[in-house]
């Protein structure tokens, strides 16, 4: 896994285009039109602020980003979502049927094609997509410990990883015995050498290739002694001698995985109807067969399996890039025993676990203390620069948001009413709801400020007014708010508003 | 944010409180009917509680006690039970006993006595539940480990007991049975308002300075009593099965001709099991009369923890 | 309101007899002064006891020791707090012994001096001084009984006191609705039916209605919005006015607190840590905490990049809180000094309390990059090239 700076990859390139996104609800008192005609753009490299107060469908649109939004009550009625080229809410109206002529709503679902879609995109989600939310205590398993919640995500969606290093390890067991025969040795004769690990980088080059070689440069690198390596060595040896049992059964699985690696990669960029039909299918097959149930059983037996154990190496070091002291004390620990700051660490290191390419973030600190949240930004700014992910950042604190975000998107009643680059939005604000938002906001470097607050409430997403829905509380509502729903017009270069004060043309990129 | 008390603009005071609280409740019972089973059960319910309150009036003889037939058509029935025709509907069984006639008036008794048993149990369970739970300490350790004792008496043997010493009378049955269901009551309450003394609301009322004894009324009960009602409609079934049961056994009341549904089967079996298969109505008419109402009370009740679960509100 | 040696431990009880294993320091020996009409605000992050503090003023929350007195009292006139020094001792080692010393002590003293604590009042006199004092809570959702009408809600206060009943109190309650912005309809209505801002103005009229002389508010606007924040705050501020109520304002959001308060107070683990007048607190930090405190807080501006001070590990258990200076753990400054000995919180310069050994040294030197002051991107620049530098030439 390579380190790559800002510049090495391409800031032009879209990853993520969300298209008239519209998410309904349908509960007892009638539809709630939680999101309505909601496009964004995320490019590479980029981190992408959504802001908004309670109700404005944020949330909502993450989770329908990620195709988890509960069924029922809630469905994605319409609108394109694309990774690459393909179009993840591709059959979304195949999926059911929403009749509205009768009195309460009746939702006449496909059931078969919704559990394919799910099997799917299963294999994308957590592979391409991560997310991570507001309560770090809630999103971990409380029976078991922090190690075996890494080690299943890796085990999930790194699998064909893992498998490399230990083919590899199994392949090259003999230089492996050997290295390590010579580490311990230079102990005695060489400590110079040994003072400075990377200056085995040119002997690892020499003896191993592939991943295997990528990690033990990765070991050289974080140069935390010779100890810790023999460790990792150690581990290493003993998958390569498992692996070597059966290597037909461990070949196969590895090449069943750098097939559908292979596959899914080729799913982006295909354009086919008809083989993309056929590759889903495919994946969707894949998803059934890995058995979570038997995945769990054996990490509770602690089972002597190349997978496993590679899985647990692999852990280790993940917690030392989100900067946790005692890694290894913490892999032991259950989840109730870690403050919320060090749990939502482990929660982005295991978000970031598989390099997704995007990352979303729903409000990750607002649970946490201010001192707290600043080491996370400061974790999560680090991460993104060095992997390149590009990150969708949703709070309602404005502060965090002109720290972290390179464009931000403001979001009133489900609608996305302005988008733009941060400091234009923040500085230069053209829409009556982001005016009053920032005018609200108490500043704690201009304290004398008045604070305006913008009267009336958020409206009832059941029935939303007509036109353009913060027209009841904008105080320079005219006529037309009232009737027609506003389109979204640039005003400057990458800067997009969504209100009839302004005119131009309307865009859809944005 | 829900307008559904939108309508209520017009009105005194009183009324319009009222109103409100209809309202509520009209969405509670909206969201019981989403559940088919629970339909079932409800519907069922009412039914079998209708007839025992109207179906004695309806049928021969006292309300409380079966016709006994001793000739039908010439014959001297009173050890052959006769099948189900269009004169009894139910058939008759050993003792010359109407089943039909006995069937109603036993709902009568067994309705009215469960009521009696759920409700006073359920009473001692609340008062004792929420001091329990809300004044902690000594209070809370002596009925707790109080209900515990009362907990590990296996109930039959304690009824047995109880009616072996003090008399059979279908008074003492109730009273053995209330001892024996208020722990669980307890129980639940007590679980309930551990949760709700911390809550926010009962801080503020405090901090108003409010006397416990009011916020334990105005708050606390209030509040705790959902999980009762899932209890007490299980319970109700339960408590029947119960009775049924002692009557089978032999254990129960011994006033003759009081009808009961435990005690109609139990007759059917009056003269050695093997007549069972001879005349299976005798068994089966009351058995499925139970089995019916207790199955439809277990619907209502788990439709009941459904809808008052305060996760799947709003 | 002047409260002396406040203490609050709540046991740890375990094993199987449940004796105490220890205790829970969550508000340990502050000493406490609020004057009428004024907004004292109180910060700190999680588990600094703050929240504890509030309700311990108000005798929600029963101490374990200390003095309280209220409103009008004499003796808070004709006391400088000075005989109380005895009792704001440090104690080291505490243990239920120890606690009913201290307690004796104090009762010695306030029999004493004649000191008319609220804590050891009761009947008639306790129920004058709940009238006066009210809380409103930070969770919308819980703070309202479900069950209840809104207009029973509001009214409680009023049965609860016999200050009034029926119609009467109904048109009170109706009265001060119009005032929050409410009207007739919601008078009948169930709490879940309305937003989180409207609920909190729900709480405040409950906790308003009793005309009370202080109220605590617990965190009020922290679960709400932004813009509804603003309306909540308005409208506390125009109350203040109208009635000349005292605020206690607790929260962990710093801006919020600066545009409410005429005082602030810092606390950690149980301690206040430094106490100024507002602006001077904020632009002048002295003690290592409220400096880091600060700076953590993300400015909504994207072209201000400050310095940050980024703390190093998580807050301290309050059952288990280090020696000496509790901050010590986690200060760049920190000394074998700081480690022993318990630094007292006194007046650096006037108005300004800071508990720290090395007040007057942070003082004199220059805190330039860690008050809010506004830098502009040359300046921050400047300071970053510095920066680098001083890292190479490591």
């Amino acid at each position: 896994m390579q380190e790559i700076s800002t510049d090495k990859f391409n800031k032009e390139e879209v990853v993520l285009k969300v298209s008239k996104l519209k998410t309904q609800f349908f509960v007892y008192d009638g539809i709630v039109k939680a999101i309505e005609d909601v496009s964004l753009t995320l490019h590479r490299g980029e981190v992408l602020g959504i802001v908004g107060e309670t109700g404005c469908g944020k949330s909502v649109t993450a989770y329908s980003i990620t195709k988890l939004i509960p069924d029922p009550p809630g469905r994605i009625v319409s609108g394109q979502i694309f990774l690459g080229n393909l179009n993840i809410l591709r059959n979304i109206d195949k999926e059911a049927k929403i009749l509205t002529d009768r009195k309460r709503v009746k939702i006449k679902r496909n059931t078969r094609l919704i559990k394919r879609n799910e099997l799917f995109f299963n294999q994308i989600r957590g592979k391409y997509i991560s997310m991570i939310f507001q309560e770090p205590m809630a999103a971990l398993n409380p029976v078991y410990t922090i190690e075996d919640q890494i080690i299943e995500t890796l085990v999930l969606h790194k699998r064909s990883y893992i498998l490399e290093v230990a083919q590899g390890a199994a392949k090259s067991i003999d230089k492996l015995i050997k290295f390590r025969q010579t580490m311990e040795e230079d102990q005695d004769i060489n400590p110079e050498k040994v003072a400075d690990l990377r200056e085995y980088k040119p002997d690892i080059e020499k003896d191993f290739q592939g991943p295997l070689k990528e990690e033990l440069f990765k070991l050289a690198d974080s140069n935390k002694g010779t100890v810790s390596f023999l460790k990792h060595l150690d581990l290493l040896i003993e998958e390569g001698k498992i692996y070597n049992k059966k290597p037909q059964k461990y070949d196969r699985i590895l090449n069943l995985d750098r097939q559908m690696d292979n596959l899914r990669v080729e799913l982006l960029k295909e354009t086919d109807e008809m083989k993309v039909n056929s590759m889903e299918k495919k994946l969707a097959n894949y998803s059934k067969k890995i058995n979570l149930i038997k995945l769990s059983k054996q990490l509770k037996r602690n089972k002597k399996d190349p997978i496993i154990l590679e899985a647990r190496r692999e852990s280790f070091g993940l917690l030392e890039t989100v900067n946790i002291a005692d890694a290894y004390g913490i892999l032991k620990r259950y989840p109730h025993e870690l403050s919320g700051g060090m749990l939502q660490r482990v929660v982005i290191s295991i978000a970031l676990a598989n390099e997704p390419e995007i990352l979303i973030a729903d409000e990750p600190t607002t649970a946490l203390d201010v001192t707290v949240q600043a080491q996370i930004l400061e974790i999560m700014r680090q991460l993104q620069k060095n992997r390149g992910t590009s990150i969708i950042l949703i709070t309602h604190d404005l502060g965090v948001i002109a720290e972290m975000c390179d464009r931000v998107a403001v979001m009133y009643a489900g609608n996305i009413v302005e988008v733009g680059n941060v400091n234009e939005v923040f500085h230069n604000p053209k829409h009556p709801y982001t005016i009053g938002l920032l005018s609200s906001i108490p500043r704690i470097d201009n304290p004398d400020k008045k604070l305006k607050s913008i009267p009336g409430t958020v409206p009832n997403l059941i029935n939303p007014p007509n036109g353009c829905r913060f027209n009841p509380r904008c105080p320079m509502a005219f006529e037309k708010c009232r009737i027609d729903v506003p389109v979204h017009i640039e005003v400057s270069p990458n800067h997009v508003v969504a209100c009839h004060l302004f005119n131009g043309t309307e865009v859809s990129d944005y | 944010m829900t307008s559904e008390t939108k309508n209520i603009k017009s009105g005194g005071a009183l009324s319009r409180s009222l109103r409100s609280r209809l309202e509520s409740f009209k969405r509670t019972l909206y969201f019981l009917t989403r559940n088919p089973l629970a339909v079932f059960g409800l519907s069922v319910t009412i039914f079998y509680v209708l007839v025992a309150i109207f179906g004695p009036f309806f049928v021969p003889g006292n309300p409380n006690y079966m016709v006994q037939i001793l000739q039908y058509k010439g014959k001297y029935i009173y050890n052959t039970p006769l099948p189900p025709s269009a004169r009894f509907p139910f058939g008759t069984t050993f003792g010359g006993y109407d089943l039909f006639n006995g069937i109603v008036k036993g709902a009568r008794t067994d309705v009215f006595m469960a009521a009696i048993i759920v409700f006073i149990g359920a009473i001692i369970g609340i008062i004792l539940g929420s001091i329990a739970g809300y004044k902690g300490g000594i209070i809370d350790d002596v009925i707790m480990r109080t209900t515990d004792i009362f907990l590990s008496i296996p109930f039959l043997v304690l009824a047995i007991a109880m009616l072996a010493i003090l008399g059979r009378t279908l008074e003492i049955m109730i009273f053995a049975f209330i001892i024996v269901w208020w722990p669980t009551y307890t129980r639940i309450i007590r679980g309930q308002v551990l949760t709700i003394r911390e809550l926010k609301y009962v801080e503020a009322s405090k901090a108003a300075g409010a006397s416990s004894l009011r916020i334990i009324l105005r708050h606390v009960i209030p509040n705790s009593v959902y999980p009762l009602f899932v209890q007490a409609s299980l319970d109700f079934g339960n408590v029947i099965l119960g009775f049924a049961t002692l009557n089978w056994l032999g254990f129960g009341y011994s006033t003759q001709n009081l009808a009961e549904w435990g005690s109609i089967m139990s007759l059917a079996t009056i003269q050695g099991t093997s007549a069972v298969f001879k005349y299976s109505w005798t068994l089966l008419v009351p058995g499925i009369v139970i089995l019916i109402f207790v199955l439809s009370l277990n619907f209502l009740g788990d439709g009941l923890r459904d809808v008052l679960d305060p996760r799947l509100r709003r | 309101m002047k409260a002396v040696g406040l203490r609050k431990y709540f046991p740890i009880k375990g094993g199987v007899l449940g004796t105490t294993k220890g205790y829970v320091y969550a508000v340990d020996n502050v000493n406490i002064t609020i004057y009428k009409g004024e907004t004292l605000g109180l910060v700190g992050e999680s588990g600094c006891g703050k929240t504890t503090l509030g309700r311990v003023l108000i005798d929600l929350i029963t101490p374990t020791s200390g003095t309280l007195m209220f409103n009008g009292s004499k003796s808070l006139n004709n006391l400088d707090g000075g005989q109380f020094e005895e009792i704001g001792k440090e104690y080291s080692e505490i243990s239920s012994n120890k606690i009913n010393e201290i307690r004796q002590e104090e009762k010695k003293i306030i029999e004493k001096y004649g000191i008319k604590d609220i804590y050891r009042t009761k009947g008639k006199k306790k129920r004058e001084f709940r009238k006066k004092v009210q809380i409103v809570f930070q969770d919308p959702v819980s703070s309202l009984d479900p069950r209840m009408l809104i207009k029973d809600v509001v009214a409680e206060p009023l049965y609860v006191n016999k200050v009034a009943k029926g119609e009467k109190a109904r048109k009170m309650v109706l009265d001060l609705l119009s005032e929050i912005g409410l009207n007739e309809d919601h008078l009948y209505r169930f709490p879940h039916e309305f937003s989180g801002g409207q609920r909190q103005r729900i709480a405040f009229a409950r906790a308003i209605i009793t005309r009370p002389d202080f109220i605590v508010l617990d965190e009020p606007t922290s679960a709400l919005d932004v813009s509804v924040q603003a309306q909540i705050l308005n409208l506390l501020k125009e109350m203040q006015k109208k009635y000349g109520m005292t605020y206690l304002f607790i929260s962990h959001n710093l801006a919020v607190i600066r545009s409410v308060s005429d005082r602030v107070a810092v606390m950690y683990l149980g301690k206040i840590v430094e106490q100024a007048a507002t602006d001077d607190l904020f632009e002048f930090p002295i003690h290592p905490y409220t400096q880091a405190l600060l700076s953590a807080i993300p400015i909504p501006d994207p072209k201000l990049k400050r310095n940050r001070i980024v703390l190093s590990g998580d807050v301290p258990s309050p059952a288990n809180p280090p020696s000496g200076c509790r901050f010590h753990t986690r200060c760049r400054f920190a000394t074998q000094l700081c480690k022993e000995k318990e630094p007292e919180l006194v007046e650096t310069k006037p108005g300004h309390l800071v508990a720290c050994h090395y007040a007057e040294d942070i003082l004199k030197s220059e805190s330039k990059l860690h008050g809010i002051k506004r830098s502009t991107m040359d300046e921050i620049e400047e300071i970053e090239k510095n920066l680098q530098i001083n890292n190479e030439a490591k």
